[in-house]
């Protein structure tokens, strides 16, 4: 009987005691006092940004807006990399007195997605920058250019670039700048390994793996130094010319796979024999852009390494090297292209006219003659003729300038992004010798031509439609009410702001999302009701490589953070009264740190190159470990994230529960001499059982849901290595825009947390009846 | 050996393990203000490895005004969800507590239900929905989905529930209204658990990212989570001066915590859970 009351207090706190807490208690009222009053200044500051919110539009002129990413740092500017726009509009302000401009800052991180989340809502800009935007040219919300074209304009603009933005015979944007990915060599490095490089920047694979083989010689001395790191990414393009350099491709321009053919797989494993020959780093399949350029550019522990046009900028100013642009390697008589990208400016289609000849007009002022010559501060090549002697004083320019007129762009399609991501996950599968080049990439090709046979469609126009079960659902709040009255049930009108509020912005969309689960919904697929969305989401490997590094997670890192906070906070109860508040305090700081800044921080730790843990290991003469560009490893990273989040909250509710514990079982089993450790392990754990259930299942719905660190960490890679299921739902969402699959990855998640849950409440249950 | 010495190396062997404890939860928050405050130069080839103080960081980040209008955007919008949450809240934790309806707890579990919803589920209806409302790009379209939680519910209701009923009665007998009753009665004797879940609900908003990232669309509108990954280049990661964006965001809230840590934690004990 005892026993029970006590146990039960661990949930419910002790009657008496609470009101004398807060009835009679003055520090207490106090506190909560002080809070208020801080509160209410808080909230009388906090009036200026809600004044703010009403901007008037003055009448008669037209408004449009510009979305656009960071650029460069103009000179006398310490952070802000929108100065050069923001410049620029006003310019074109004073000059159309008519037109007003607003700026929306994207970030490069997350740019894309809010872009397309806010074009599938309707609220799209009027103009964005970006490559050709086959998606949104799909879903017809692009407006051709064409009709805006001055023949001087078509004079002036590269052949190659209006051809980049041109789609079925018409023009979807004003082309910007071009850039491309160049092979920098260390020249500094190779002067002092004796090597000297062909002097045209061109060369065959048999050479260049003999310069690799010298450099590797020279390179031997030092630990943890590469002739060549390669990098195959979500994204990244850089690369490509090595593995095309037989010939192949991944797709062809008539649309045929070709990533399994003779070619692509010969030069597959061609990048597999230089990593045999230790000329590469054994983990290059997981290395990302970023490691690479660090153990290049900052570290200079590779001699040879592929990167963006931006490289040359920084490789001339924050980190000065002697270096060389190279062609990629390629049999004598022929080339392995480099990839392009050229950006420009598009403008949104509307019914107001005026608008978008506004925006037509702003576009072609941001990307005359005149402003491309500002690119040299961007480092990017200008699409325009008039604008192209802008680095004539420039020499690695014009090695950078002659590769790329010979290079070549990805195939233009808007389902290429989840190409791309099964293409670059099997590379980095093959680089790093867990499956076979020819089985990978046939694997890869079954999977996008599943996704090359699809129909034409538009999402954006039926999602926008609203479901009719929606409006039927918001009709209930103002019926519930009439309800309450009616019956004089006066409690549920309390109930009524809460559920209200929930009913609208979380049961309401999440009927939305989850009527979609069964629902064909992607691009060029909409409306049909199918359980096809679960078939394609059980035959998919990714999402069962997902699952089960959920269910590793989970199985990992919650009983760690259980058994952790258990025995801290056993030790911590046996303390004196302020060293105990002093720990119970530190152990929950980390706590009121978002997960975004802590994953940040753990970014920077985990960094390959310069980062704490590898700096730490190198200078205890230990070999460096790829933290998150090994696969093997790269899981658990992300675990030790989760290991060692502080289990605050879990040391807390322990603590309590210790309190209930009462003295006199210690006590008698002292006289039993029983010692502590009996103790311990005889009364406390078995009386903690319930407070221990109770973690276990909360931890666990935390745990499967798990997404914002691998989210930031490992963006799911290397290869499928850090794949989890929130991650799979979010980025066929919101990257493959294939909403039905996402909400039939999402309800068999929910309903695995329900499962879950149910167990709680089971055992919940089952302990209520022992202790009765 | 005496039992004097035992207890003693008892003693001295727990703080040490504590301390291990903390040095590796605690440490991350350390080495980014270490890196914060490590001088720019240090991260580039010219000085590898080393460790000189400055405060370079930022300078750099507060020459860019904007960072105080964000803290502020980021004020409001924690503020007036914590304020709403806690009236609302209460108010459906006492409906809870003290009503005797049909579908009571059927009611109460479908709310907690909504505990167990990723929040990226329903991301894109909801953007739909506050897109049809024109809510985007307002600061409105980030307060109002969070204007009631389940979880604060739960957290009252447990509290409330213990408030013994025989006050509730004397309460009626006198010819207190139900309105009365919560407001002189439940909510005064729930203080403990209204400041601790309000202290948290603030923090938990001021942290928020992935949602008024995609709400709001202005600069003028960013919240400090969102403006902070403005500073992040295209290619290169200045760890430094990230580092002094996580330690800007990070601070206030390490701040009112150290502050209140005390009530904070004891009210979490009444309440319980969490």
């Amino acid at each position: 009987m005892i026993t029970s009351y006590i146990l039960k207090q661990t949930r419910v706190p002790d009657k008496t005691e609470t009101i004398e807490n807060s009835v009679f208690s003055h520090s207490e009222k106090n506190t909560a006092l002080i809070l208020y009053n801080l509160f209410l200044i808080v909230a009388a500051l906090s009036f200026f940004p809600v004044a703010s919110f009403a901007k008037p539009v003055s009448a008669g002129k037209t408004e449009i807006n510009i979305w656009d990413y960071p650029r460069w740092l103009e000179p006398g500017e310490a952070t802000d990399r929108f100065a050069w726009i923001r410049r620029q509009i006003k310019a074109f302000e004073s000059e159309n007195p008519d037109i007003t401009v607003k700026l929306t800052e994207l970030s490069w991180s997350r740019g894309d997605e809010k872009l397309k989340i806010a074009a599938l809502g309707g609220l799209y800009p009027d103009i964005a920058p970006g490559t050709v935007p086959l998606l949104f040219i799909k879903e017809g919300l692009i407006e051709p250019i064409d009709t805006f074209l001055t023949e001087d304009d078509r004079r002036d603009i590269l052949p190659g670039a209006l051809d980049a933005f041109t789609v079925k015979g018409r023009i979807y944007g004003w082309p910007w700048y071009m850039g491309g990915q160049l092979l920098f060599v260390n020249r500094g490095m190779a002067a002092s390994a004796g090597i000297t490089l062909p002097a045209d920047g061109r060369w065959t694979p048999e050479v260049f793996v003999e310069t690799l083989e010298r450099f590797r010689n020279y390179l031997k001395a030092f630990p943890e130094h590469y002739p060549l790191s390669l990098y195959f990414q979500k994204n990244e393009t850089a690369n490509f010319p090595f593995a095309f350099l037989y010939g192949g491709d991944w797709i062809r321009r008539d649309m045929s796979y070709a990533g399994d053919s003779p070619e692509t797989i010969a030069g597959l494993e061609w990048m597999k024999s230089l990593v045999a020959k230790g000329l590469m780093p054994s983990d290059v399949g997981g290395r990302t852009a970023d490691s690479v350029w660090e153990a290049f550019g900052r570290e200079n522990r590779v001699a040879i390494g592929a990167f963006g046009l931006w490289a040359v900028k920084f490789l001339r100013e924050k980190f000065p090297m002697d270096f060389e642009i190279m062609h990629f390697p390629a049999p004598s008589g022929k080339i392995s292209p480099a990839f392009l990208g050229i950006s420009g400016l598009w403008v949104f289609s509307r019914p107001d006219r005026e608008r978008v000849a506004a925006a037509m007009k702003l576009a072609r002022f941001l990307t005359s003659s005149k402003l491309q010559r500002d690119l040299v501060r961007y480092t990017q090549f200008p699409t325009r003729r008039s604008a192209a002697d802008i680095y004539a004083d420039v020499p690695p320019m014009k090695r950078a300038w002659e590769v790329l007129s010979e290079g070549r762009t990805i195939v233009p399609d808007p389902r290429w992004p989840r190409f791309d991501e099964e293409i670059e996950s099997s590379v980095q599968s093959v680089l790093l010798s867990r499956v076979g080049a020819t089985d990978a990439m046939r694997l890869a090709g079954t999977r996008i031509q599943a996704g090359l046979a699809r129909s034409e469609g538009s999402v954006h126009e039926d999602l926008q439609k609203g479901s009719p079960l929606g409006r039927i659902f918001l009709c209930l709040f103002p019926l519930a009410l009439i309800f309450a009255i009616a019956t004089r049930q006066v409690h549920l009108i309390f109930l009524l702001p809460a559920i209200s509020i929930i009913g609208i912005f979380l049961w309401y969309p999440l009927g939305d999302a989850l009527m979609l689960a069964f629902r064909d919904y992607r691009i060029g697929a909409i409306g049909d009701y199918t359980l096809g969305n679960f078939e394609r989401a059980f035959s998919d490997p990714k999402f069962f490589a997902a699952m089960g590094h959920t269910l590793l997670y989970t199985l990992v890192v919650v009983p760690a953070n259980v058994f952790t906070a258990l025995i801290a906070s056993s030790m911590i109860f046996g303390l004196s009264a302020r060293a105990k508040s002093f720990f119970r305090a530190m152990y929950y700081l980390p706590g009121v740190a978002s997960v975004v800044v802590l994953t940040m921080v753990w970014r920077w730790m985990f960094n390959g190159e310069i980062g704490l843990f590898n700096a730490t290991l190198r200078a205890i003469g230990l070999p460096a470990v790829g933290w998150l560009t090994n696969p093997d490893v790269a899981f658990w990273s992300v675990m030790l994230t989760g290991i060692l989040r502080s289990p605050g909250g879990a040391i807390l509710i322990y603590l309590a529960a210790l309190a209930n514990v009462p003295r006199s079982l210690y006590e008698s089993a002292e006289l039993d001499g029983a010692t502590p450790l009996q103790q311990w392990w005889h009364i406390t754990i078995p009386l903690l059982r319930g407070t221990t259930m109770f973690l276990f299942i909360t931890g666990a719905i935390d745990a499967l849901q798990v997404f914002a660190q691998v989210l930031m960490l490992t963006d799911g890679g290397p290869g499928d290595a850090t794949q989890v299921v929130m991650y799979r739902v979010y980025t066929s969402a919101f990257r493959d825009f294939d909403f039905g699959l996402s909400s039939a990855m999402a309800l068999i998640l929910f309903i695995g947390i329900l499962v879950v849950t149910l167990l709680q409440k089971r055992f919940g249950a089952r302990e209520e009846l022992e202790l009765a | 050996m005496n039992r004097q010495a035992t207890g003693k190396i008892y003693s001295y062997s727990v703080i040490f393990l504590l301390s291990t404890g903390l040095f590796l939860t605690v440490g991350p928050l350390v080495w980014m203000l270490i890196s914060a405050f490590t001088d720019p130069i240090c991260f580039t080839k010219d000085a590898p490895h080393s460790m000189v103080f400055s405060i370079q960081n930022f300078r750099v980040l507060f020459t860019d005004g904007r960072i105080l209008h964000w803290a502020l955007n980021s004020l409001f919008v924690a503020t007036a969800i914590t304020f709403a949450q806690m009236l609302f809240n209460s108010l459906a934790a006492f409906g809870f507590s003290v009503g005797r309806f049909r579908g009571r707890e059927l009611l109460f579990w479908l709310i907690m239900v909504g505990m167990m919803v990723p929040g990226q589920i329903v991301m894109l209806p909801l953007f739909l929905f506050m897109s049809k409302w024109g809510l985007i790009d307002n600061l409105w379209a980030v307060v109002l989905p969070a204007m009631a939680a389940p979880f604060g519910i739960y957290l009252i209701r447990q509290y409330m529930d213990s408030i013994p009923r025989e006050l509730v009665e004397a309460a009626r007998m006198d010819g207190a209204g139900e309105f009365e009753i919560y407001r002189r009665m439940f909510l005064p004797l729930s203080r403990p658990i209204l400041a601790t879940s309000g202290i948290f609900i603030f923090i938990t908003h001021w942290n928020a990212f992935l949602w008024p990232l995609v709400t709001l669309t202005s600069d003028a509108n960013y919240t400090l989570t969102v403006g902070l990954s403005l500073l992040q280049d295209q290619q290169i990661m200045d760890y430094g001066l990230l580092m002094a964006g996580a330690t800007v965001a990070a601070l206030p809230m390490v701040v009112i915590f150290l502050i209140f840590s005390r009530s904070l934690l004891e009210g979490m004990r009444g309440g319980s859970v969490k």
